[in-house]
């Protein structure tokens, strides 16, 4: 419950924490500014209950005795009461209570000339029978008695009621508009402060996928520059391990040319017949396999010329050569379609997508439709198709069905790996999926108007 | 053909180098062979030489550099052999001036068809004549004999086989006459392209579903019928 009030972004989480935070201070100083008015108001109603006392006792003392009474309650004000009386209004003796003994210091400060054995005070609650002493007004109400000169007394009933304590609506209101415009600002800044590190997250998504993605650029607070630094350098030595790998295994292949080159030349001379055919068809299958491990580690980072190639007849070659090697490959394509590419990469990955579709679904139905921004091709075959549970993993390097496996096909598990990676770096996919009448069919996008990528630096 | 043509063979694998002249003095020719850069020079000096095939990676000056240098003084052909196989390498090879190449590890049957072509076209070519144009032009399109690569008017490449490419090649070069299924096979025997199992007919119904397209611009090839097919547009070498 509690982690889903918790938002989730880390600015969400800053807005709240500072929020929050902001939120105590502010009843914090509103406490402190309450405070201060109490005592204000405090000190200032027992200075005029001080000056009150001083008056009328003047004023009573005066007058003649049957004129004191109607006097006293005529000075009566809304929050106290006057009354002349032969009698006090306050028991004496018994001790005081704290209160009452702040109430009379500070009238002692304040009044020179009323002692205090002259002076009773106490509070209403005090005196007053048990069952009204939680009563909210009798534990405010001051009662004082003050004693003429002539004995008698002038007894004051003070409300000493806390001033309005409802709360304050301005300061309520500038505090909700303050949190408000706090809240605003800072989500456009955390926004922004954010920002470099949801590059960065983008960024690590982007590796492997676009082998030439570019570095994080190192913006933002220290912390999120730190964390694009590392990353970075983290990239560089990824980078490099699997470079070092790469040309390892590329300069290996490439060096086993020239043995074959010997190999070749050799089996030439050799006089059986059929030896030399079955040597010769060896060394075309080595040959296969160094090819496409080329193929597969130089992707196509590595220098092909980008040109404006009728895709259509780069289709119909490809066609063609499998016509011409016996394979039953039918082609409906009349479409001429420019495509800015890299042909020889393009027209490897469509043999391959092709030349599977013979090899093991005994014919390809080849076909080329352009939509307005982009080209589709499909390859259907009548083979069995790929178990649905493969169908993604068939793309994995050296990855093979079974009935590919178990089967003299040759290959090297590399042509739909070097197919998908050629056509994802053209801007387009790979899709395959079982038609319902058996049989594989390939899907192959790829959007007329694609930024390549530009080649990674390889050196 | 050309029983005493005299190849010199300039690789620095002494296997590679021997096997290579054993094969072709078993198909009737006259081998020396050179290591490197030095050894092929001495060889030049002391012996006429028909055809070199230059390997690219050489010990010391590499083949690309020998090529551009015996070209200065010499139209000797020269066929580049090289391990690398990218398209690039083939085109610069071509470019400073090789007859042909071929990619390692080859098929020594197509190492012999394609000296035997080099060695034709070098014949056919009268000596002092000046080396032909790399672009054609014809009915809107360009040919670049270089990157062997045909493009139209707004620059869009049409991917041709090499064998199609050899049978277009032909025909530009002979336009506006009728040329007979031999004569074809010949003209395009002579570039000696690897995959030229294919009846000429067939060929040529490629290239015009290539370059022709759906029936909008004008024809290229026309079929003249029980003679052979005639090449339409004007041809202009640039």
């Amino acid at each position: 419950m509690l982690k889903r009030l918790i938002p989730d972004t880390l600015a969400g989480r800053t807005i709240v924490i500072m929020l929050f935070g902001l939120g105590l201070f502010h009843l914090w100083s509103l406490w402190i500014y309450q405070l201060g008015i109490e005592d204000l108001l405090g000190t200032t109603r027992e200075e005029q209950l001080a000056e009150r006392l001083v008056a009328v006792k003047r004023v009573i003392a005066a007058l003649p005795e049957n004129e004191r009474e109607q006097t006293a309650h005529a000075l009566s004000t809304a929050t106290m009461e006057i009354h002349w009386s032969t009698s006090s209004l306050v028991n004496p003796g018994g001790g005081e209570s704290h209160r009452i003994s702040l109430v009379r210091q500070r009238l002692r400060e304040l009044i020179t000339g009323i002692e205090d054995d002259h002076v009773r005070l106490a509070f209403a609650d005090e005196g007053a029978p048990r069952e009204r002493a939680d009563d909210d007004a009798y534990h405010h109400l001051l009662l004082a008695s003050v004693q003429l000169p002539d004995r008698s007394w002038l007894n004051f009933s003070v409300s000493m009621l806390r001033l309005a304590s409802a709360p304050d609506h301005s300061v309520l209101g500038s505090l909700t508009a303050m949190a408000l415009g706090i809240l605003l600002v800072s989500v456009f800044l955390m926004r922004s402060v954010t920002a470099p590190l949801r590059s960065l997250a983008s960024a690590a998504d982007r590796i492997g996928i676009d082998p030439a993605s570019a570095d994080v650029p190192q913006a933002g607070p220290r912390e999120v520059r730190l964390a694009a630094a590392a990353f970075n350098r983290m990239q560089a030595r990824i980078k490099r391990l699997v470079d070092d790998r790469t040309q390892t295994l590329a300069a290996v292949s490439h060096d086993l040319k020239t043995p074959i080159t010997r190999l070749r030349l050799r089996a030439h001379f050799v006089r059986d017949d059929e030896l030399r055919q079955t040597i010769e068809s060896d060394l075309d299958e080595m040959e296969a396999m160094i090819q496409s491990t080329l193929d597969f580690l130089r992707g196509d980072a590595i220098g092909e010329e980008i040109k404006t190639v009728d895709i259509g007849t780069i289709i119909e070659t490809v066609c063609d050569h499998l016509v011409d090697c016996g394979y039953d490959v039918v082609l409906r394509a009349d479409t001429h379609a420019p495509l800015s590419c890299r042909p020889l990469a393009i027209k490897r990955a469509f043999s391959n997508l092709v030349e599977n579709a013979v090899k093991y679904g005994t014919r390809a139905r080849v076909a080329l439709t352009k939509q307005q921004e982009a080209l589709t091709v499909t390859i259907d075959d009548d083979g069995p198709g790929i178990p649905e549970a493969e169908l993604d993993r068939v793309f994995d390097p050296f990855y093979r069905l079974e009935a590919s496996r178990s089967r003299e096909t040759g290959g090297t598990g590399l042509g739909l790996t070097v197919a998908r990676s050629t056509i994802r770096a053209h801007g387009g996919d790979v899709m395959l999926a079982n038609r319902s009448g058996g049989g594989l069919s390939v899907t192959v996008t790829l959007p007329v108007a694609a930024q390549l990528c530009r080649p990674g630096n390889t050196s | 053909m050309d029983p005493e043509a005299h190849i010199l063979v300039v690789d620095d694998d002494t296997q590679v180098r021997q096997l290579i002249g054993r094969f072709l003095r078993e198909n009737g020719y006259r081998v020396s062979g050179a290591r490197d850069g030095r050894e092929m020079r001495e060889t030049l000096v002391s012996v006429a030489i028909d055809l070199i095939i230059l390997d690219l990676m050489l010990p010391g000056t590499s083949g690309l550099d020998l090529c551009r240098e015996l070209r200065t003084t010499s139209s000797i052909p020269i066929i580049m052999l090289t391990a690398k196989g990218e398209d690039t390498d083939r085109i610069v090879g071509l470019e400073v001036g090789a007859d042909d190449y071929l990619p390692k590890p080859f098929n020594p049957r197509e190492l012999l068809a394609r000296i035997r072509a080099v060695l034709r076209r070098a014949a056919l070519q009268q000596p002092g004549e000046p080396p032909r144009g790399r672009l054609i032009a014809f009915g809107g399109w360009t040919l670049d004999t270089l990157r062997r690569e045909v493009r139209s008017a707004d620059g869009v490449v049409v991917d041709l086989s090499g064998g199609e490419y050899d049978v277009l090649i032909a025909f530009v070069e002979h336009p506006n006459r009728i040329l007979t299924r031999d004569q074809l096979l010949e003209l395009a025997r002579n570039r000696a392209s690897n995959a030229f199992d294919r009846s000429i007919d067939v060929q040529i119904s490629r290239i015009r579903r290539k370059l022709e397209g759906d029936g909008n611009a004008p024809p290229l090839i026309k079929t003249v019928r029980g003679a052979g097919y005639i090449f339409l547009p004007t041809v202009k070498r640039c």
